[in-house]
């Protein structure tokens, strides 16, 4: 059975701004509908053409199951498209375009759109487990006096909602204290992360100036005043070294190296890219961007740096491949800390790490920085959970056509001690 | 032998279910067989003593009974054939009434005038949740009141401040609020009426079900006065007047509260009789067919396909933009919509979701229609989206070379088949088609303002349109639930060219040393909706101005008004758009006469007193000749789209029946002679168009037969 080979057209994304801000109106749903209707607009595709929608976002909302489906029945995509969500932590867009991608390359479908959304706007408050469980033991009782009755068991320090905690339900810390935790085994300083905050905002906007990233952005006509947001709002071009390590630790007060500033912030934001096979874009007279070489996922031991995901998937996807490091023309690499990225960097270099933990008899190898998120990151762009996998590949593929290179690399942490890397290529 | 309207079906319990199917149409409505063949099945059932229980129900699949046939009326030539038309209509629909055997009634989808005064007359009734269930007494649109039984027993069921409300107004009822007020005992899924109509019916037979129906105290004395003066107070308030059905409505409600229900029938036959021949509901009811025509003439072969539209491109995000895109949205077409910066396309998108919100913001479940719609539209600055849109709509600037530009521009983007249409008002379309490369697929498709309000859409064609073109822009209007007119081109087509000369006038008059409120209260006083004066504040005195001038260089002296508005528009003065004009504008809100606006016309601020008639009358007649004149000019393909235009578009007075019914009332020779008299004394502006000549000449009238 031969594959067909998966091309990405275009992709976009709304603006990333701070959670609560611009877009404090809007649910996942809502960002994710109008980033899909943006990019259908903006590659002009006729959206009965589309034949598949694989979306997600990492926190999903109980009232919102199936995003994927939810986002496609409004915005024109024919209602005989199927639609699924997946939900791989951070990695969810990467996983989104990848399975996207198996379903074109199996020839289950031909044009497919990918990507995530996410609003930190709009968490999900719940109830603390003993009020659930009396709520739903007063839903089975008939009479309003028992319902009413059994209610008000419930002890008055239950009643505060809780919001969904942001903690790894398998190791119980925080990603914060999992990113403190690999600082110190690999030797990363609180410096070295804020020179590298500093990096990240200072090439943001170098891409921001240059026209990169706007064209990149699709506005968003926010309700309720229907303003236009047309900019990330996160991002300082001029960043400033004093302010970036006057901040406090947030995770560890005493100890600490993690902070604000060198960590990825609450955004809310959507992402999509349009994916197609070969043929098809060549039959509807569309130049893709890069074709998706392969995508490989790949987990470790959570309690054995959890944040260390990109260097298990990158060797996983090189071993699969063939590939390695050096061919690697460009490398986008999620920054959910500066430390995270760091640490990462320096997994990749280290011949002891390959050979006990990657099965492999060499390091992947050292990054060239020239290379290396050349537009900046999560850290100064935002981190919209969902949004940042599509939000990756679109960047990485648009940089590759106009440096006019070969070869690119995405590769995401994600929670639950997860790795995802997906390779591009160019391609005649 | 015709075939049957209804059926009588007996099922095993002994329920009698009458299903009222009017043959090969998708509404029912009730015509002179229709009553025959209840009277018939009634009496059937009176003497089949198999037959316990009855049931009443449509056999189309979402309507009840639309009403009744309005071409009945046609056949009532005096006030005594309309008493003894609605005398026989209550003794029919009272044998429902006072039948011994218990009488429920099914009703899903639309149950209007004549449809609810039947039910009205059943012993108990069972609404459905179907979107498209509705209960109103509409008669009074037409001029009319509800004449078979309604008037009277509408006010017994429901409290007498909403029944008013009903039969002034004809507001709508849906179910959840005729459940709450005792206007239908039930509400039922639409696959469950049948079996709920005859499991009533049967339990009312055998006295196994007992109504529960709220009661309401009917106002006596003091209380009923109090109410039927605030009522009237209200009609006085909206119409001038100048209609006599809300009036005669209230009287039959005053007879039947104080003397009985038999003199309240009375008072309901005499009334209907009165009404049904008397001019306002001649001139209403002549406007409903003339529309209901007009939807259906497309101006092209009926073998004409109007071509599939999926996706519109508007150009421009203003209030009309905006007002189209929100309209398009709302008839499920996608929309991508350009304007030239993302802050005036985020206006535009806001205000169609004002549009949106108001509509389905507040009912029950609404929100899933207000994203449905949202979701359909967008917007950016450049032309990307346009690509695959199939229809093209254009509002942007009244400016010939902004708008050959766009012209330009758009066509080297859009898709082979696409179509556009320039919603210029008054800019001619050949004109704007100088630019374009495909003059077959370009039309005008002038809306009014404001677009989800406004019941028209003009549509202007070229000698190069193609039908398949013209077919398509009718059908999109008619989606969007408006009127079609489809006239030919020329400068200001038929409505801003009419409209024109109607504030022309105006403007003469004021020069002649008129006051402005006078002028005003002239035009609503014979029932136009809007004062010319206060419609140039609306419109924008600047746009008056230069629509005025080209108006006068078009056409020559006989379109030439006083050159008043230069100076005004020099003091910067606009209109509402910018608080100053004519009148006051106090945060958007008008005012009085803005004084001071007189030192800057002739005759400053000594100003006369006018005679109201006479000032109306040149109204009238300028509308009536310049209509005329784009009759004789072929602009008006037929005079039915010219009353429908005048009125729905432009606000001739709707108790006239528009300015082709309205001359022929009058009589063209009346016409032609008050004419001449006016050209005499005012000059060359009115002088009588040619047909209108010909025709009083001729003896003919525009409408032969009406």
């Amino acid at each position: 059975m031969s594959l067909n080979r998966v091309a990405i057209i275009a992709g976009c994304r709304t603006p990333f701004v701070k959670s609560s801000g611009s877009f404090n109106d809007m649910t996942a749903l809502d960002l994710g509908k109008a980033c899909v209707k943006e990019l259908l607009n903006r590659t002009d595709i006729k959206p009965k053409e589309v034949d598949e929608i694989v979306y997600g976002t990492a926190i999903s909302k109980p009232s919102v199951a199936n995003i994927a489906r939810e986002v496609a029945l409004t915005v024109g995509i024919p209602h005989s498209a199927p639609g699924h969500t997946v939900q791989m932590a951070c990695a969810t867009g990467a996983r989104a375009i990848a399975s996207a991608a198996a379903s074109i390359a199996l020839g289950n479908s031909h044009v497919a759109i990918a990507g995530g959304a996410e609003s930190l706007s709009d968490v999900p408050m719940t109830v603390s487990e003993p009020f659930r469980r009396i709520l739903m033991d007063a839903s089975t009782k008939k009479s309003q006096e028992e319902k009413m009755y059994t209610i008000m068991q419930v002890k008055l320090q239950d009643i505060m909602p809780a919001s969904i905690s942001i903690s790894e339900p398998y190791t119980g810390l925080t990603m914060g204290e999992h990113c403190e935790l690999l600082n110190r085994e690999w030797g990363v300083t609180r410096q070295d992360q804020d020179e590298y905050a500093y990096r990240s905002h200072l090439f943001a906007g170098r891409g921001i100036d240059a026209g990169h990233i706007p064209a990149e952005i699709a506005t968003v006509y926010a309700p309720k005043s229907y303003k236009p947001i047309t900019e990330d709002d996160i991002v300082r071009k001029n960043p400033d070294r004093a302010k970036i390590a006057s901040l406090k630790p947030a995770f560890d007060k005493e100890y600490g190296t993690v902070s604000p500033a060198n960590s990825s912030p609450l955004t809310d934001g959507a992402s999509a890219v349009l994916l197609m096979s070969e043929e098809k874009a060549k039959a509807l007279g569309y130049k893709p961007l890069a074709y998706i070489k392969h995508c490989a996922f790949a987990g470790l031991d959570p309690d054995a740096g959890l944040l260390l995901g990109p260097a298990y998937a990158t060797a996983k996807a090189f071993a699969q491949t063939g590939l390695s490091l050096k061919d690697m023309d460009l490398i986008e690499m999620h920054e959910a800390f500066a430390g995270q990225i760091l640490c990462n960097l320096k997994a990749f270099a280290c011949k002891k790490f390959a050979e006990t933990r990657l099965n492999r008899s060499e390091p992947i190898g050292e990054v060239d920085m020239e290379r290396f998120n050349v537009y900046g990151g999560s850290i100064s762009l935002g981190h919209p959970f969902g949004a940042t996998g599509a939000r990756l590949l679109t960047t990485l593929a648009n940089e590759m056509n106009r440096r006019d290179v070969h070869l690119g690399l995405v590769t995401i942490c994600a929670g639950g001690a997860l790795g995802a890397s997906i390779i591009l290529e160019r391609g005649n | 032998m015709e075939k049957n309207i209804l059926t009588l079906e007996v099922n095993k319990d002994g329920v009698g279910t009458i299903i009222i199917d009017l043959p090969g149409e998708k509404l029912n409505v009730l015509k002179r067989q229709a009553l025959e063949e209840l009277d018939q099945i009634l009496t059937k059932i009176e003497n089949d003593d198999n037959i316990k229980a009855i049931g009443l129900i449509s056999g189309k699949e979402d309507n009840f009974l639309a009403g009744a046939d309005i071409t009945m009326f046609a056949d009532l030539k005096t006030a005594e054939d309309g008493y003894h038309g609605s005398r026989a209509a209550h003794k029919l629909f009272s044998r429902l009434y006072d039948s011994r055997k218990p009488v429920v009634c099914g009703i899903n989808g639309a149950c209007l005038g004549g449809g609810l005064e039947i039910a009205l007359n059943c012993h108990y009734r069972i609404g459905t949740d179907h979107p498209k269930t509705t209960f109103a007494l509409p008669e009074v649109k037409l001029g009319l009141l509800p004449g078979a039984t309604g008037t009277n027993r509408l006010i017994r069921l429901i409290p007498l401040e909403m029944a008013l409300e009903c039969m002034l107004v004809g507001k709508n009822v849906f179910p959840p609020r005729a459940k709450l007020v005792g206007l239908i005992d039930e509400i039922a899924p639409p696959a469950m009426l049948r079996k709920a109509v005859e499991d009533r019916a049967l339990k009312l037979a055998n006295k196994t079900l007992k109504i529960s129906r709220p009661t309401w105290p009917i106002p006596q004395g003091e209380a009923l006065a109090t109410i039927l003066k605030g009522a009237k107070g209200m009609v006085d308030k909206q119409t001038k007047g100048l209609y006599p059905a809300p009036y005669k409505i209230l009287h039959t409600v005053e007879e039947s509260l104080t003397k009985g229900l038999e003199a309240g029938f009375e008072a309901e036959a005499r009334g209907f009789g009165e009404l049904v021949i008397s001019p306002e509901a001649n001139s209403l009811i002549h406007l409903f067919f003339a529309s209901t025509e007009s939807k259906k003439d497309t101006s092209v072969a009926p073998s004409v396909k109007p071509m599939k539209v999926e996706k519109i491109g508007i150009l421009g995000a203003g209030l009309m933009g905006a007002g189209v895109a929100a309209v398009s949205v709302d008839s499920g077409y996608f929309v991508r919509m350009k304007d030239r910066d993302n802050a005036a396309v985020g206006k535009g998108v806001a205000y169609a979701a004002e549009i949106i919100n108001e509509k389905y913001g507040k009912r029950k479940g609404g929100h899933v229609n207000v994203f449905k719609c949202m979701d359909k539209l967008s917007g950016g600055t450049d032309y990307s989206g346009f690509k695959n849109v199939d229809v093209v709509i254009e509002a942007v600037f009244e400016d010939v070379p902004l708008k050959h530009k766009v012209i330009k521009e758009i066509e080297a983007e859009l898709p082979e088949h696409a179509i556009f249409a320039s919603n210029t008002s008054a800019i001619p379309i050949s004109l704007l088609a100088q630019a374009s490369k495909r003059p077959d697929r370009f039309i005008g498709m002038h809306f009014f303002s404001p677009v989800h309000k406004m019941p028209l859409v003009e549509i202007i064609v070229t000698d190069k349109t193609s039908p398949e073109t013209t077919a398509t822009i009718v059908e999109i209007t008619k989606r969007y639930g408006k009127t079609p007119i489809v006239v030919n081109d020329g400068f200001g087509f038929y409505t801003s060219r009419v409209i024109g000369r109607y504030i022309m006038e105006a403007y003469c008059a004021l020069a002649e040393g008129y006051k402005i409120e006078e002028l005003d209260l002239a035009a609503t006083k014979v029932g136009f909706p809007v004062g010319p004066v206060v419609l140039t504040d609306e419109v924008g005195i600047d746009v008056a101005d230069k629509a005025g001038k080209v108006v006068e260089q078009v056409f020559g002296n006989r379109m030439k008004g006083p050159d008043l508005v230069s100076k005004i528009v020099a003091d910067g003065r606009f209109g509402r758009k910018n608080g100053r004009g004519f009148y006051l504008y106090n945060d958007g809100k008008k005012a009085g006469v803005d004084h001071t606006i007189y030192s800057l016309i002739p005759h400053a601020y000594d100003r006369k007193p006018a005679d109201l008639q006479e000032i109306a009358d040149r109204y009238l007649y300028a509308f009536v000749n310049e209509s005329s004149y784009c009759l004789q000019e072929n602009i008006l393909r037929n005079p039915r789209d010219g009353d429908v235009g005048g009125v729905m578009g432009i606000g001739f007075p709707p108790n006239l029946g528009g300015p082709f019914y309205f001359a022929d009332k009058v009589g063209l020779d009346k016409v032609v002679k008050t004419l001449s008299k006016l050209e005499e004394k005012f000059g060359e502006r009115f002088k009588p168009a040619q047909i209108l000549i010909d025709m009083a000449e001729a003896g003919k009238k525009f409408f032969p037969n009406k």
